[in-house]
């Protein structure tokens, strides 16, 4: 049991780390679309909504939105300082979960393009609730951008599920 | 019993209590949870700093060794440079003590230096909503938010500047997070050098590497230059950033915002590869009094030049000026690049003959 939560936990904060990694990023400056890394940490969440069902995802995709807005701040006019928003990643992350984990047996899970189709769906989704969230309690972003970390995400997703896969299936 | 109900019913517990906890999290956001997560999220921040760093090395590997030969030589012609520029520093000590005296004589404040801060980058996540920086330094060596980060750089010419890199948003004992400059709610007053024209700097401006500058002064024709590669720099307006520091140069032009002509800034400072940077330990305070005394001198101005006083007026004024100007401390002035001696020098010069020697009237 202990070990269990053990390697979800270790699971979460490497997905967590690779995602601001600068040696996985593509540079596409040159052509106006910025910098674009993968979200490992909605790969894991579907991998768990995938491979465990809802109950698992639901509370990976809390824990690992919670990671995600730790580094949220707004700043609060009222008081004049700075002040951490959390819950917006979480809830999303947390829906994703469950809702992913319930029609999870409707989905041919192993064929690699429906992996990528998942992820992709998921991504835009994921990124477009969350930047509601976020400019309505802050401001919009504009510089946000969907469909370029949506697609480099969906590509990286079969990669990183296969390894996710092997890990947790040594440790079943 | 109560564990049996709940392991009955997990899923949808689960689910209430994460929607539950995450929505109230969001309308309560000073919430004391809200600072713990905070704490994990820059410990992973931090461990992912380290991780990437360690990373990038193993990829640069077999290209630095390629740049090691070439290394050599320009260490070698360096040594030499920093021999000359000893002999340098000499003049430059002897001129400012020399500036010092003169500013001194005159009745000038003495711009104070304030002290600066030097801190490792521990990590960057632009890719985030949220974009920051996290640095190894914290409120244990005096930063604290709203103090202006910067970072060595290079112009469009390759000479070393310092350019703004944004301002720290929280410290704690050890770390800081800064909010970088093309964070969408970062927003600075600039100025165009070239044109003179006043400007707003704002880090939402729908390309994730880029600012965007709105020109609010005059027409927006920035006097008849051609915009495109024009430097901007900081107005000192804000009161946060001190005046004259280098932010980036114009890129491209952008859509019009009513009157209002906009542009594409790319920042000087890369972000992307920030080693380190120096916070400039001064609240924005003083900056900001600073800037509404230089407002008031200018709404003195009018079309037809600077006010000449009445002479009782004067001699009533100039013993009412000296007080507080004597008795300001120090370390609330403002830095060298926020002063313009001589334009204040020029400008106000009955007043300034008034307050160095009132007996020659």
């Amino acid at each position: 049991m202990f070990l269990n939560f053990a390697v979800v936990a270790i699971g979460i904060l490497v997905s967590f780390f690779l995602k601001g990694i600068n040696f996985l990023s593509l540079d596409l400056e040159s052509v106006g679309g910025g910098i674009l890394y993968p979200d490992f940490l909605l790969i894991l969440v579907i991998f768990f909504a995938l491979r465990r069902g809802d109950f698992s995802a639901l509370w990976v995709g809390f824990f690992s939105g919670l990671l995600e807005d730790s580094g949220l701040l707004s700043f609060a006019d009222k008081t004049g300082e700075f002040v951490p928003i959390i819950g917006t990643h979480a809830l999303v992350y947390c829906l994703i979960g469950f809702i992913l984990g319930k029609v999870h047996k409707l989905m041919d899970k192993d064929r690699v393009p429906t992996i990528i189709l998942i992820v992709f769906v998921t991504s835009v989704v994921e990124r477009i609730i969350v930047w509601l969230l976020v400019g309505v309690l802050e401001d919009f972003n504009k510089s946000f951008s969907v469909l370029g970390p949506s697609v480099y995400t969906a590509l990286f997703a079969p990669i990183w599920i296969a390894g996710l896969s092997w890990v947790y299936k040594m440790q079943e | 019993m109560l564990w049996e109900i709940l392991w009955r019913n997990k899923n949808s517990f689960s689910l209430t209590f994460c929607i539950l906890f995450s929505t109230v999290c969001m309308i309560w956001q000073r919430n004391p949870l809200a600072r713990t997560v905070g704490f994990f999220g820059k410990v992973a921040d931090r461990a992912s700093g380290a991780m990437n760093s360690g990373l990038s090395a193993t990829g640069r590997f077999w290209v630095e060794i390629d740049k090691f030969r070439e290394l050599e030589k320009r260490y070698a012609q360096a040594e030499k440079q920093i021999e000359e520029y000893k002999l340098e520093k000499d003049k430059f000590d002897a001129l400012k003590k020399e500036n010092d005296t003169l500013r001194k004589t005159l009745g000038f404040a003495i711009p104070a230096e304030f002290p600066e801060v030097r801190a490792e980058v521990l990590g960057v996540r632009l890719n985030s909503i949220s974009p920051r920086v996290i640095i190894g330094k914290g409120e244990e060596t005096g930063i604290r938010p709203f103090m202006p980060v910067i970072a060595r750089s290079h112009d469009a010419d390759n000479n070393t500047i310092r350019s703004v890199v944004g301002i720290v948003v929280s410290a704690d004992n050890g770390t800081s997070v800064v909010q970088p400059l093309i964070h969408p709610g970062f927003q600075l007053g600039v100025r165009l050098p070239d044109s003179g024209a006043w400007a707003m700097l704002s880090g939402n401006s729908g390309n994730p590497t880029q600012a965007l500058l709105t020109v609010i002064s005059g027409d927006g024709s920035l006097d008849g230059k051609k915009p495109i590669g024009q430097v901007v720099v900081t107005s000192g307006d804000g009161g946060v950033f001190p005046k004259g520091i280098p932010v980036g140069t114009i890129v491209k032009e952008g859509p019009r915002q009513g009157q209002a002509r906009t542009f594409f800034v790319k920042p000087f400072a890369q972000l992307m590869q920030l080693d380190s940077v120096t916070v400039v330990i001064k609240k924005p305070a003083a900056w900001a009094r600073k800037n509404d005394e230089d407002k008031l001198e200018e709404f003195l101005k009018t079309e037809f030049g600077a006010p000449e006083y009445p002479e009782t007026l004067m001699r009533l004024d100039s013993g009412r000026d000296r007080g507080p100007k004597q008795t300001q401390d120090p370390g609330e002035q403002t830095t060298g690049t926020d002063q313009q001696p001589a334009t204040q020098g020029q400008q106000n010069e009955p007043r300034r003959i008034q307050n160095v020697n009132p007996q020659t009237r």
